[in-house]
């Protein structure tokens, strides 16, 4: 091309709109109204005087917080979050509309991934999960897709933390019953990469926390949040928020709930470090007035992504979002589609840390078939949000007049240069004529090669061992951290024989 | 008191920025006026030779003006109508999204044995019904070749399965001119007259032209005819980027856009104003199995890109999901209809087609057509947007309900939970046990029962007897003429 040419403006990537910046501000603005006039219930006197000393009214345990404290609060969060590796790899950029999929956590049951039998996840299942996910390309950070239930109760979290950094190298977000819990993980993650001074500076960890809809946070969840700046390790603070049962049957309304849920931890963290990294969002769904059960896989639950990740890039925080989830209870059509659609939707909408991929019967299970599966998904999805390009090399316009009507372009070079980075190439996806599928690929479903793949990455994996030194390091603290548990529980036994 | 205020009552998806269509616009008459395409019909060349094109034997080749003028002679809206009661039920215009199945699949999943069949009268008429049931699809497309009759009339026998099973709009395929033409007199009788089938039409043909750059003789010749009877025409390509068209999917888009235009400067010059709808199945050759793709994302991100360009030109456009290249109702299936769906109607294509169609393009399935209906319901639901406003946002109601309250009994939740959400038919939610106790049933089994439940007890509306007959007597009239072995 000689000529210059002015005023072109082109979408290197789709481009999603769901609510106008006036509607964004709209939610946004309902939700401060919300923690100024209504406040919201906190259940930890240590978060109350954090709160007090802000500038909150203290009524009893309910906070009210004034609408100039939540902006600042919110101005001050930082609107970039980096992740990193195990080793110290920048893997994650979290702002703007930067997209990263992952698992989700602590599911009661956990399909066996040989057996296909439903039943209560164990330790050897959580080192599985690190296993496939540091397999699976499109898969960029871990949780851990089952409570462990073979390992002691109180300290589940703490295994399975351990259990994943041992078998992936990549970022992890990780949950935990106290803040006890989390001083455990924080001291593991922190042998892992040689002090807390360097988990700080390269965190490969984020901490989840999560309070109860409607604007009610426990003790142990709001707690996590003033840990997590006290610690300056990044945080998700947001809740599981159900629309017509524990918020508004109203999409807009959920929303606006949803973020004051949020922006509640946003300011006790921020009260304590004033620039400590803290992410929004969360799982947004209905309640199914058929069946009550709080659907993963409902079209407003894709809605509501998009929502809050729009409302969230308003804000200017980076944000948790969910998809390949799933209210099917096995690997069939229903469990592929609603994947598919979450996924979209999140990818769309830019939302950042996007989990729960692997999610199934709306949560009940975690699979990592499903996981497997999501992977696929991401990568047709990362294709599409690539978008197209239109280059004069692109419109190939001399190929065109040079093979003419009715000619073809097979054997044309510009195909043979082109074609490999135009295209995405499926791994689970059969696109064989119907008798070569019968003859070379057994007539097989998605689901059989699903489950083959799933088996496949299991017996192949293979993560770098952490070195003895840092192995000792953890061992201490899971010895330090059952002698504790232990003595909480007789320590409560006994205070309950005194009565 | 507020000012300022402006709300999405939607949401949309893009692919291309406006710049961007006008450079692909400019690319495609670049195609028209440089390369040129062929029409292997003498009546065709000659309308173009009067129109001011430069001959070069069968090859054509268009100035821009005359496409700039065919674009803005094209009505930006097509009607079509329920050929019973002659309600006008799709508006195809702007970002109007309709979904309905495919055409011509040489194979069909029998819904009671599983098996692969040959498509037949007796298919084609099932699929129909099923589609006529669905609350979701708009329109049919026969989801099968007819091929137990003799293959010269097969779209004559093609429409009397489709038009005895379904009120709904019926897109046709035609083998030729005299095929073309019978279907128009069966329609004639349905509507009761020419005039009367011109001004609300519930039929419309489609037609295609040979990428690279060609028009057949037999299609050339039915989009003729269709602008000197002033009735609707889709005439639109399947291109095929490193095989038919480019390997790129912007020279993939320049050519197949160039095709689109060749076919609307020929149908406005013969009828000024004819209704004309663009688009077509934008797809890939798989370099590996070498297929024409209905699955891939590449697909899906043409047909998207291909309705910014409907946008742009503002022409209705027909798109193309719910489709898969899967040879079984499968994750794959269902991952694949459920993107291609989705997006379709998030870019606003009008007139969708080819839901239900599995082995990419080859075999209809009702099964896939069941969920789909599913698929679009969803669709519908996303696009429709969320509504935020003082009522939705309930701020009163937060207030009222309070920290640790429940919205369940609340008064505005029984007010807006049925308007705020929608229930799909056949997607499950139930918990386990409840779902194990049933049959631990999967959504392909449950779309199977729907679609035997369908074909056992619904009832299309009929066409009167009078009108049955005379459509008979058309066929009857064609079979004749067929040459006897």
């Amino acid at each position: 091309m000689k000529h210059s040419r002015a005023r072109y403006t082109v979408n290197k990537t789709a481009k999603f709109r769901l609510l106008s910046e006036g509607q964004r501000t709209q939610i946004y603005s309902a939700a401060l109204e919300i923690l100024e006039k209504t406040g919201a219930k906190v259940h930890s006197e240590k978060a109350r005087d954090i709160f007090k000393k802000g500038g909150c009214w203290i009524n009893g345990d309910v906070v009210r917080f004034p609408v100039g404290l939540s902006e600042w609060a919110v101005r001050t969060a930082p609107s970039k979050i980096l992740l990193y590796d195990r080793n110290g790899n920048r893997k994650m950029d979290l702002t703007d509309h930067n997209s990263y999929y992952g698992p989700g956590p602590s599911n009661t049951y956990h399909i066996d991934p040989y057996t296909e039998e439903r039943r209560k996840p164990k330790i050897s299942d959580t080192e599985n999960v690190g296993k496939i996910c540091e397999a699976l390309p499109n898969i960029d950070f871990v949780q851990d897709l089952g409570t462990p239930d073979d390992v002691p109760t109180s300290l589940a979290d703490v295994y399975a933390f351990r259990a994943l950094v041992n078998n992936t190298t990549k970022p992890i977000v990780h949950w935990g019953f106290g803040v006890d819990q989390y001083g455990d993980i924080v001291d593991m993650a922190s042998a892992v990469v040689g002090g807390l001074d360097s988990l700080q500076n390269r965190p490969f960890l984020a901490l989840y926390s999560e309070p109860s809809s409607p604007l009610q946070h426990s003790a142990g969840a709001i707690d996590k949040a003033i840990f997590a700046a006290e610690k300056r390790i990044p945080v998700v603070y947001t809740p599981c928020i159900i629309s017509g049962a524990t918020a508004p049957a109203t999409l807009a309304g959920t929303l606006a709930l949803g973020v004051a849920e949020s922006m509640v931890g946003i300011v006790a963290n921020q009260l304590v470090r004033e620039g400590s990294p803290i992410i929004m969002g969360g799982v947004y769904g209905i309640m199914d007035m058929l069946t009550t059960i709080f659907s993963y896989g409902s079209p407003e639950f894709n809605l509501m992504q998009a929502g809050i990740a729009e409302v969230a890039h308003t804000m200017k925080i980076p944000v948790f979002g969910t998809a390949g989830c799933t209210d099917s209870h096995t690997l069939d059509a229903q469990a592929a589609a609603e994947a598919a659609m979450s996924i979209l939707l999140a990818a769309e909408a830019g939302a950042n840390l996007i989990h729960d991929c692997g999610y199934t019967g709306f949560g009940s299970a975690g699979s990592v078939y499903q996981l497997v599966m999501a992977d696929e998904i991401i990568g047709m999805v990362r294709r599409i949000m690539r978008g197209m390009e239109i280059t004069d090399e692109a419109l190939a316009l001399d190929d065109i007049e040079r093979v003419g009507p009715s000619g073809e372009f097979i054997t044309s070079e510009h195909t043979y240069k082109n074609f490999k980075k135009e295209t995405w190439f499926p791994t689970l996806m059969n696109r064989m004529r119907y008798s070569e599928w019968e003859s070379m690929a057994g007539g097989k479903s998605m689901g059989d090669f699903i489950k083959e793949k799933t088996r496949r990455l299991l017996d192949q994996a293979e993560t770098p061992a952490l070195p003895e030194e840092v192995q000792k390091q953890m061992d201490r603290v899971i010895l330090k951290a059952e002698d504790r548990e232990r003595k909480k529980a007789s320590g409560s036994q006994k205070s309950a024989s005194d009565k | 008191m507020r000012s300022n205020y402006s709300v999405n009552e939607s949401c949309q998806l893009q692919v291309l920025s406006d710049e961007q269509c006008r450079r692909l616009l400019a690319a495609a008459i670049e195609v028209l006026e440089r390369t040129g395409v062929v029409y292997h019909d003498q009546d065709s060349l000659d309308i173009m030779k009067r129109a001011g094109c430069w001959m070069d034997g069968t090859r054509v080749r268009i100035p821009g003006k005359l496409v700039e003028r065919a674009l803005r002679s094209a009505p930006r809206k097509v009607t079509l109508s329920n050929s019973r009661t002659g309600a006008r039920v799709m508006e195809l215009e702007g970002n109007n999204s309709y979904f309905g199945t495919g055409s011509d699949t040489p194979f069909f999943i029998d819904p009671y044995t599983g098996d692969r069949i040959k498509a037949s009268r007796e298919t084609v008429g099932m699929a129909t019904k099923v589609v006529d049931a669905l609350a979701n699809m708009d329109f049919v497309m026969s989801m099968g070749i007819v091929q137990d009759v003799p293959p010269q009339v097969y779209d004559r026998h093609q429409f009397e399965a489709m038009v005895l099973n379904t009120s709904k709009p019926i897109v046709i395929t035609a083998m030729d001119i005299a095929g073309y033409s019978d279907i128009i007199e069966m329609c004639e009788a349905i509507t009761g007259g020419e005039e009367e089938l011109r001004r609300n039409p519930f039929m419309t043909l489609y037609a295609e032209p040979i990428s690279p750059l060609a028009h057949g003789r037999e299609a050339a010749q039915k989009l003729v005819l269709a602008g000197k009877k002033q009735l609707p025409v889709v005439y639109t390509p399947c291109i095929m980027a490193g095989s038919t068209v480019p390997a790129t999917l912007a020279g993939a888009m320049a050519t197949g856009l160039a095709e689109n235009l060749s076919g609307l400067v020929l149908n406005q010059q013969t009828h000024e104003g004819n209704p004309f709808i663009m688009g077509g199945v934008f797809s890939i050759m798989d370099m590996q199995t070498t297929i024409f793709s209905y699955g891939a994302p590449e697909f899906d991100l043409m047909m998207a890109a291909l309705a910014d360009m409907s946008n742009f030109l503002d022409i209705p456009m027909f798109g193309t999901a719910g489709c898969t290249d899967a040879k079984t109702v499968d994750e794959q299936a269902a991952i694949e209809s459920a993107l291609s769906v989705v997006m379709s109607a998030q870019s606003g294509a009008n007139l969708i087609h080819d839901l239900g169609y599995i082995e990419h393009g080859n075999t209809a399935s009702l099964e896939n057509i069941v969920i789909c209906d599913d698929l679009v319901g969803y669709a519908r639901r996303i696009t429709g947007g969320i509504e935020v406003s003082d009522e939705t946002l309930a701020l009163d109601v937060v207030d009222a309900v309070g920290p640790g309250g429940n919205y369940l009994m609340e008064e505005h939740t029984l007010k807006y939970f049925k308007k705020e959400t929608w229930y799909p038919p056949l997607f499950e939610r139930k918990i386990f046990e409840k779902w194990a106790a049933e049959g631990q049933k999967t959504l392909l089994k449950r779309a199977n029962e729907r679609a035997l439940d369908i074909l056992e007890s619904h009832q299309p509306e009929p066409l009167p007897k009078n009108v049955q007959s005379r459509i008979r007597k058309i066929i009857e009239r064609a079979e004749q003429k067929v040459p006897k072995k």
